[in-house]
């Protein structure tokens, strides 16, 4: 039995001893960093044969809830655990020899503070203490945002800070709204409490609950600081912020609306905020010349995608919805850690600047291809496959609605389609640039290949993949955490 | 092992090979090669499989998937690995010293696996999931071989991207409406769906196999992509590739759907489904047709062709009588041998001489004697004469309009033809008769690994046309496993009743014209030779600096006729729709303004917004 | 206790009225610090709310100074416990805030931020 509060302490701890050893220890404090997610990691992928038997419980200091403070982990848990644990890992590695110059100590101490701010976003199960995780994770994102301390970096910061901030305000009263109509933060003490509220105040709490946590969710209009923050972050941690960070937010508006606040008469109106949010996501990426902002934006083509999926009110759309999140997570992070390389042995961000520059990085930009058709959703790849049940979920409810919407999310791949086959022409064809573009060190193909791993062979383990992802889903639509844990 | 998996092993091991052995030149010629004849082989084998299953091991959505060998698609494996091989043969000298051949044998193997793969599945999901692999290789060679390439692939992109996409919504629904992704639970379940929605289903599966095939008005990507990439690749990919939504058709309006079901979905009258198909397969055979006539590049020409052929096969199809189909069934190899020859032919000049302009080649005819005589057997078949194969299969068309009462899309056909004719003959004057410019003096035959595959399409296409019977037995067997009627055929066309038709007689008929003009020129008078610049036209006399290239821009009042309402309609409905997205992603992408207060107002905004919503809920 | 304006009206005046103020000042100012300065607004709002969730009329603090107390004559202690978080963490993110605008007006020489749109589109 491993004990997921590991998952949240062991990084949380590590993050406090870099910054006590930096002084001594130098740069060698990555290595530090990278054993805590190795033991991450480890107990995330242990923790998932448990919690499929039965979602854990831990309880906080010997206080039993709903007064004392507990981790609630169920399936989607323990997989978004993974998720976070794995993708950190590999950026992690990938940040070795990306990160320069002195003071990276700094670097690792935020980046595991991220790793524990989603953690615990995912994990815990209190509602003020998710509040809390979720400003560990924000303010720990908001400074790496600016870590290249360049003025791009400042602003985007700045912008994500402030934007970042009036969210937190939401989200905290809903917090205060939520203790003043139920006396209690316990999300499994909430849930049966929550259907005593009138329904009006109800309504306002959730709303203020998701206005608040799609700003972090990138739902639109509230994803005005992604562009910015996520193009103009380090590469590593764009693929961090695209690649789970995003996500955790909204799988938490999701458990919210699902499982502890159980208001399904919202599910259509976020589908469609979520149809909007592909669209706006992919238009707006077509005519940009800038790559990290192409795929900033193709970020949140694809988190529209995911709402819309996990909004149809079935399981299958959940489930399909989580096979969603892993693609994104792999393949977005893939086409992030790709084009911070080719970024920075350009120097320009442009790129039409990258003419044949699959000649001189072929290893890259042949991880970047795999990418891209995997995001796109192309055969054999992850991408099909869940873009595949994400459509079959929604026509399988069978209104109007849903069959003009997937028609919609479908004209968005196609628009989708078309700008990164743009791309993906000028990197292959022409002859190639000059100057000293080399391949990127192993430490960076390394994990770039291991994510490429992951959606190239996904459909070899698909059966598997729908297990988890099913019951990770049923988790959140029949409440099963919620009843098993008292 | 059955033969499919090892047909779609070897495939894949080409691809395979290809990328690890990137620098060997053996593995990218010899290997590619042996690979290529052992496809052909295994897929000549296959009869003995037809109607054997294959699963692959695992599930998708809780459905088995798989491969199936069908006499439809034993036909259709036949041409591909066929046309491959010979394709293959033929780069061997024309890809050499090339750059991106690595890319290009690679992509030959993908899209052999893609084709295949589509041909032999017997599920929606196999099927979809070959396709997109094929459509991708497609457009990945597409972007090279040329300066033109990549824009015109992306183009041909964003249209195969939209049939699959609407292919996608047809998988996933007939999926929710069947339960099952098998094409035959869906044939059995066919008729219990309503008109309606049999009529959507249909529609969305055939608009997206039109997409492929090139039928009008959404062929305008095919001339562009086929003829700016390596001509080779043009060839493989006029002859099979495009021909791959001719298959889908065929599969799903005979084998899924069936032929009842369709007629069942009258609009008025007369006017069903079917016939509004036909309505667009001949114009599909008409206006590209024509388009070709005034084209100035070889390539392009016969690309245009491409997409006319095309409306042959599905005319055909469309008649639903057992005499149209087997006709377009039987046209599709036909066209394929024909239409392979003569850019084989096309593909040979432009080796030598670099060019496929057709206003400045001329009087290659002695220094390619081969070529010439490939191209002219080629051009013969593509105009529908006899002895060639392609009169045969034209000749099922016709009868068969006639025959079930569409006398207007019978006229159409012979207008199709016409310009076919009109065309095809500025083709081979332009490139072998003539005048030869001074600069090919120095020109050579190609050589013989260039040759051969010229070679056997010659026979087979000279072959064809006199036994049509060899292919007209698969064609039975295919006509009789789809449940339709078939023709009562013989080996030298139709044995009986009122289509019938004779192909030795004719052939003897024409051999025995040739031999009587041949004694009258024998028996005319004297001859003098003369030097090819000693001549005239118009009362002038013309010499080595006044070129004589009479059909310079010959049919220029057809392109003054056509060429208006291409541009108007077609070019500037897609421009428009590209404009329009263009401006819709400029205006959305402004919604990003960089200012934090508008950004602050946008979150309260959004609450507000979503509260005006919701509001009968609060 | 009797009156017409209780406590608990004040208290909630006082939270919605400053966390309106502080949006306010963010949807409107184009000076950076003053956004801040009405970021800060708005989370002692939302502090104020916090507070006022636990507060019962006429209830003592709850301390056991006295064991006469009985619990039940006491306010809510938990949200008081969450205000003190909020509050900290409030308190780094305006100390964040205001290191990055310092950065930024480095590198921009400006605090408008009409003129900060490097990043758009």
């Amino acid at each position: 039995m491993v004990n997921p509060i590991l998952l949240i302490i062991i990084p949380l701890g590590t993050a406090f001893l870099i910054s006590t050893v930096a002084g001594s220890l130098k740069n060698s404090t990555k290595y530090l960093a990278f054993l805590a997610l190795l033991a991450n990691v480890w107990i995330s992928i242990s923790l998932l044969p448990q919690v499929l038997k039965h979602p854990v419980n831990v309880i906080i200091a010997g206080i039993k809830p709903p007064l004392g403070i507990n981790l609630l982990v169920g399936p989607m848990g323990a997989i978004f655990s993974i998720i976070i644990s794995v993708a950190g890992i590999l950026v992690l590695l990938y940040s070795f020899k990306y990160i320069e110059g002195e003071g990276q100590s700094k670097y690792y101490t935020l980046f595991l503070l991220l790793i524990t701010g989603s953690q615990g976003m995912i994990l815990t199960g209190d509602i003020f203490n998710l509040f809390v995780f979720f400003e560990i994770l924000a303010i720990s994102s908001y400074i790496l945002v600016g870590y290249a301390g360049d003025r791009n970096g400042f602003e985007a910061a700045v912008k994500y800070l402030i934007l970042g901030s009036v969210g937190s305000v939401f989200i905290l009263v809903a917090v205060a709204l939520i203790y003043q109509e139920t006396g209690t933060l316990n999300m499994a003490d909430l849930a049966g409490k929550f259907a005593s509220v009138a329904s009006g105040k109800k309504m306002m709490i959730m709303l203020f609950f998701i206005t608040g946590m799609g700003v972090e969710a990138a739902i639109f209009p509230l994803n005005s600081w992604l562009p910015d923050a996520h193009s103009s972050a380090p590469s590593s941690i764009s693929a961090v912020l695209s690649g789970f960070v995003i996500e955790v937010a909204l799988i938490v508006i999701i458990k919210f609306v699902y499982s502890i606040f159980a208001m399904t008469e919202i599910l259509q109106y976020l589908s469609l905020v979520g149809v909007i949010t592909l669209l706006v996501g992919e238009f707006a990426a077509f005519n940009q010349g800038n790559i990290k902002r192409v795929l900033a934006y193709s970020s949140i083509g694809q988190i529209g995608l995911i709402l819309f999926a996990m909004t149809l009110n079935s399981e299958a759309g959940l489930s399909a919805g989580m096979m969603q999140v892993v693609n994104h997570t792999a393949s977005k992070s893939i086409l992030f850690l790709v084009a911070g390389y080719m970024i920075k042995m350009t120097g320009s961000y442009q790129f039409t600047d990258y003419k044949g520059i699959a000649k001189k990085m072929p290893v890259s930009s042949f991880l970047f291809v795999l990418g891209v058709l995997s995001l796109i959703g192309v055969p054999p790849f992850l991408g099909f496959f869940s873009k595949l049940n994400i459509i079959i979920a929604a026509l399988a409810v069978g209104n109007t609605f849903n069959t003009v919407m997937v028609f919609l999310i479908l004209l968005g791949t196609i628009i989708e389609s078309v700008y990164f086959l743009k791309i993906l022409q000028i990197f292959y064809i022409g002859d190639p640039i000059k100057g000293g573009v080399k391949e990127a060190p192993f430490t960076a193909v390394f994990p770039i290949a291991i994510f490429a791993v992951v959606i190239l062979l996904g459909f070899l383990v698909l059966p598997e993949i729908n297990i988890y992802a099913g019951s990770a889903a049923a988790e959140l639509f029949t409440k099963i955490q919620i009843t098993q844990v008292f | 092992m059955s033969i499919v998996s090892g047909l779609l092993l070897i495939a894949l091991a080409g691809v395979i090979l290809n990328v690890l052995f990137y620098k060997s030149k053996i593995v990218q010629k010899y290997v590619s090669l042996l690979l290529f004849a052992v496809l052909a082989y295994l897929s000549f084998n296959m009869y003995k499989q037809v109607g054997s299953h294959f699963s692959i091991p695992f599930l998708i959505a809780g459905q088995s998937i798989g491969f199936t060998i069908t006499w439809l698609n034993y036909y259709f494996a036949l041409m591909i690995t066929g046309i491959t091989l010979l394709t293959a043969i033929f780069s061997l000298k024309y890809m050499e010293g090339k750059e991106g051949i690595v890319h290009y044998y690679t992509v030959l193997f993908m899209k052999t696996f893609g084709m295949l793969g589509v041909i032999l599945s017997s599920d929606l999901i196999t099927f979809f999931v070959f396709w997109e692999i094929m459509s991708w290789s497609t457009f990945s060679l597409m972007s090279t071989g040329g300066k033109e390439a990549p824009k015109s692939a992306l183009k041909y992109f964003i249209f195969a991207v939209t049939a699959s996409m609407i292919l996608m919504v047809g998988v996933v629904l007939s999926y929710s409406l069947f339960g099952s992704f098998d094409f035959a639970v869906i044939h059995s379940k066919i008729d219990s769906l309503s008109l309606p929605m049999t009529g959507f289903l249909l529609s969305i599966f055939i608009v997206s196999f039109s997409i492929e095939s090139a039928v009008f008005p959404m062929h305008s990507w095919l001339p562009e992509g086929y003829s700016n990439t390596f001509t080779t690749f043009t060839a493989y990919l006029t002859g099979i590739s495009t021909r791959i939504g001719i298959y889908g058709i065929i599969l799903f309006l005979f084998g899924i759907f069936g032929i009842q079901t369709v007629d069942k979905l009258v609009i008025l009258g007369k006017i069903n489904f079917r016939y509004i198909f036909g309505v667009f397969a001949a114009l599909t055979m008409i206006i590209p047709t024509f388009t070709a006539l005034y084209q100035h590049d070889a390539k392009k020409l016969i690309a245009w062709h491409s997409v006319g052929q095309g409306g042959y096969m599905l005319i055909g199809l469309a008649s639903a009588n057992a005499l149209g189909i087997s006709g377009g069934i039987l046209h599709i190899i036909n066209y394929l041998t024909y239409q392979v020859l003569i850019v084989f032919a096309i593909a040979s000049v432009e080796y030598r001489t670099g060019t496929t302009n057709l206003n400045k080649l001329g009087g290659l005819i002695k220094k390619m004697p081969v070529s010439y005589l490939a191209l002219l057997f080629g051009i013969i078949g593509l105009a529908g004469l006899p002895p060639m194969n392609g009169f045969v299969s034209k000749w099922f068309i016709y009868k068969a309009l006639i025959m079930s009462g569409y006398p207007f899309l019978a006229i159409a056909a012979v207008i199709g033809t016409i310009g076919t004719i009109l065309s095809v003959y500025k083709l081979i004057h332009n490139m072998f008769l003539g005048q030869l410019p001074e600069r090919y003096n120095d020109i050579k035959e190609v050589s013989f690994s260039m040759q051969l595959p010229m070679w056997i399409l010659m026979i087979v296409v000279f072959g064809l046309g006199v036994y049509p019977g060899l292919a007209m037995g698969l064609i039975a067997k295919i006509q009789t496993s789809l449940g339709l009627a078939v023709v009562p055929y013989s080996l030298h066309g139709i044995a009986s009743g009122s289509g019938q038709l004779n192909m030795l007689v004719i052939t003897a008929l024409f051999m025995g014209g040739l031999a009587v003009a041949w004694i009258i020129y024998l028996l005319g008078s004297r001859r003098k030779h003369v030097n090819q610049y000693n001549n005239y036209a118009g009362g002038h006399f013309l010499n080595k600096d006044v070129a004589y290239n009479f059909n310079y821009e010959f049919y220029a009042a057809i392109e003054h006729v056509i060429d208006p309402y291409r541009k108007k309609i077609i070019e500037r409905t897609e421009r428009g729709i590209i404009g329009l997205v263009d401006a819709v992603s400029e205006y959305v992408r402004r919604i990003y303004t960089g200012m934090i207060n508008t950004y602050a107002i946008y979150i309260l905004t959004a609450f507000v917004i979503t509260i005006i919503f919701l509001k009968e809920l609060i | 206790m009797s009156g017409v304006i209780s406590i608990s009206l004040v208290l909630n005046v006082a939270s919605s009225g400053l966390i309106l103020l502080g949006l306010y000042i963010i949807f409107t100012q184009k000076n950076l610090i003053k956004i801040v300065i009405g970021l800060g607004l708005a989370d002692t709002g939302v502090n104020v709310l916090l507070v006022s969730t636990g507060y019962i009329d006429g209830n003592t603090a709850p301390i056991f100074s006295n064991s006469a107390l009985n619990i039940s004559n006491m306010v809510d202690p938990v949200p008081q416990a969450l205000v003190l978080t909020s509050i900290v963490i409030g308190f780094g993110v305006s100390a964040l805030a205001l290191a990055l605008i310092i950065r930024l007006f480095e590198k921009t020489g400006t605090l408008d931020t009409s003129k900060i749109r490097g990043l758009k589109w």
